[in-house]
Formats: structure tokens, C-alpha cells, sequence
């Protein structure tokens, strides 16, 4: 048995102490993977959102509606998606004036 | 660190508490840290890939269900992260860049004992994937025969027999046992 505590000293030996430098390198790289998945998800909403905006000519187009049918529609997705930004921006823009309201519903 | 503690701790890791995954790195590098650097050979290598074992632990954390140890859970996760390093690996270019390597890590160590590491990086190099996880984690003592089966995924008999055919082959490298060990 002291052979094969011999051979795996030999192999490498743990690290004596708790280093705290490696735990300041891997809570960066947590934090960093979880910045581009954020991105990405970002990212993937946005296309999405696009795509279906974009969606909506052709469709409507293809049901036979006109621009004067899909006008009050229009005006009312138009008036939600300005209402989302302007929630959005109040709680994650640059002056997040609700930024404490946000932290209060992720808090662990 | 009682288990009831590590428990509130990976509550906490959770629901976001880096603080608190902090701790929990704390507890569990130096096994995990060990475990790749008798894998890698070479500790930057080995502490790159437990970083980001590490890392990825933090991610997939709520799959943890407390049926194994949390220690055994980020080991699983730093294998696979040790598997696909190594076949990506040129294991030429390995080989070559060992001694170099050793040389740092032992720049004070007698010849003879580097002569030995260096015999054993290439057994070990030389060693079927399991076969070399299955040392690296037992040898040691560091974890148990069931532990290293439920990181590798492998029944535990197979374990035993690639700890037993690992250890044989890597005597033989050293010149401390019959190649007919096996």
C-alpha cells in the first residue's frame, strides 16, 4: 500500500492550502461563462423578436389583409413593444432607476 | 466541514451566491487539483482544466441530487473535461514537452527522482483513458473504488481491474515489478 502512496507522489501531489487565487480564477470564469450566455440568450431574443416583426407582412399578406385592417393591430403591438422597452430600460439600462425593485425578485 | 454545512453552501451556490461556491471551491480544489495533475502531468494544464471544471460545476449545479458526494460530482465533471482535452491533444507533442515540464516542477529534486517521474508521465501517458483516471483517482487513497466508479461511470469491478493492470504496468516502469505482473 505504501507503495502505491509512493507511486502517486511520484505522479503529482495535492496542493498543501486552500489558494485563493485559484478560487478568484475559477468565480472569473463562472462570471465570464455567465456574461456570454447572457449574450447569447440576448442575442437569440432579439432575433427572434425580429423575425416574427418581420413575419407579420407576409403573413398578413398571404390571409388577404390589407395596411387599413392591420392598422389598429399594428398600433397596438406598436404601443406594447414601447411599453416593454421603456420597462426594460428602467430596469437594466444604463440609469436603472428600479434597479433595486429587480434585485429585491432575484434575491436568493 | 461538516455535510449539513457543505449542504446550506450549495443551497446558497444555487440560488447565485458566488460567496458561498467560493467556499465550496475551497473545500474541494486540492482533490480535484490532485486528480488532474496525476492525469495531466503538467499542473498549468491540470489547474486550467480544474478551473474550468470548476466553472462548469457552478452551471450545472442544480443537477447535484446528493446521491454521491459533491467532491465526487466535480470530479465527474473535471474527467469528461480531461477526456476531451486529451484527444485533443497531439500525444507526440506530449511526450516531447514532458521533460521540459517536469524540470519546472522539480528544479530542485534529485536526478533519480525526476528520472522516475519522468518514466511514470510516460507509462502513464502510454495507459488506456480509464485505466490512467482509475490510478490517478485510487492510487492515492484520495477516493475510494466506489467513488472512482461512479466519476467514470464504470462498473466497480472494472475499476478494481484497471487499478490493478494500471498499477502493474506502471511498477513495471519503474523497474519494481516482473512484466508478468499482470
Amino acid at each position: 500500500m505504501s507503495d502505491d502512496l509512493e507511486l502517486a507522489a511520484l505522479l503529482g501531489e495535492a496542493p498543501k492550502t486552500p489558494d485563493p487565487a485559484f478560487r478568484f480564477d475559477v468565480l472569473s470564469r463562472a462570471a465570464e461563462r455567465a456574461r456570454r450566455r447572457a449574450a447569447r440568450q440576448r442575442a437569440f431574443r432579439v432575433t427572434v423578436v425580429f423575425a416574427l416583426a418581420g413575419l407579420v407582412f407576409p403573413v398578413s399578406h398571404s390571409l388577404g389583409l390589407g395596411l387599413a385592417q392591420l392598422q389598429p393591430l399594428l398600433l397596438v403591438a406598436g404601443v406594447l413593444a414601447l411599453a416593454y422597452v421603456l420597462a426594460l430600460w428602467t430596469l437594466e439600462g444604463p440609469r436603472a432607476v428600479l434597479a433595486r425593485s429587480r434585485s429585491i425578485w432575484w434575491v436568493r | 466541514m461538516e455535510l449539513g454545512e457543505e449542504a446550506r453552501l450549495i443551497g446558497l451556490a444555487r440560488g447565485g451566491d458566488y460567496a458561498a461556491f467560493g467556499r465550496l471551491v475551497d473545500m474541494h480544489q486540492s482533490a480535484v487539483r490532485v486528480f488532474l495533475r496525476r492525469l495531466a502531468g503538467n499542473h498549468a494544464d491540470a489547474d486550467d482544466l480544474a478551473q474550468e471544471a470548476f466553472a462548469r460545476t457552478w452551471e450545472v449545479l442544480y443537477r447535484f441530487d446528493g446521491s454521491s458526494s459533491l467532491r465526487t460530482f466535480i470530479c465527474g465533471v473535471a474527467f469528461q473535461y480531461w477526456r476531451r482535452a486529451r484527444r485533443a491533444q497531439n500525444r507526440r507533442e506530449k511526450r516531447e514537452t514532458a521533460y521540459a515540464e517536469l524540470s519546472d516542477a522539480e528544479a530542485n529534486a534529485p536526478p533519480e527522482r525526476v528520472a522516475q517521474r519522468l518514466a511514470l508521465r510516460r507509462a502513464m501517458d502510454e495507459l488506456p483513458e480509464d485505466q490512467a483516471a482509475a490510478l490517478a483517482l485510487c492510487l492515492g487513497q484520495d477516493f475510494t473504488h466506489a467513488e472512482a466508479s461512479e466519476i467514470m461511470k464504470l462498473p466497480l469491478g472494472t475499476v478494481k481491474s484497471h487499478i490493478t493492470r494500471g498499477r502493474a504496468r506502471l511498477r513495471v516502469a519503474l523497474g519494481i515489478a516482473e512484466t508478468g505482473d499482470e
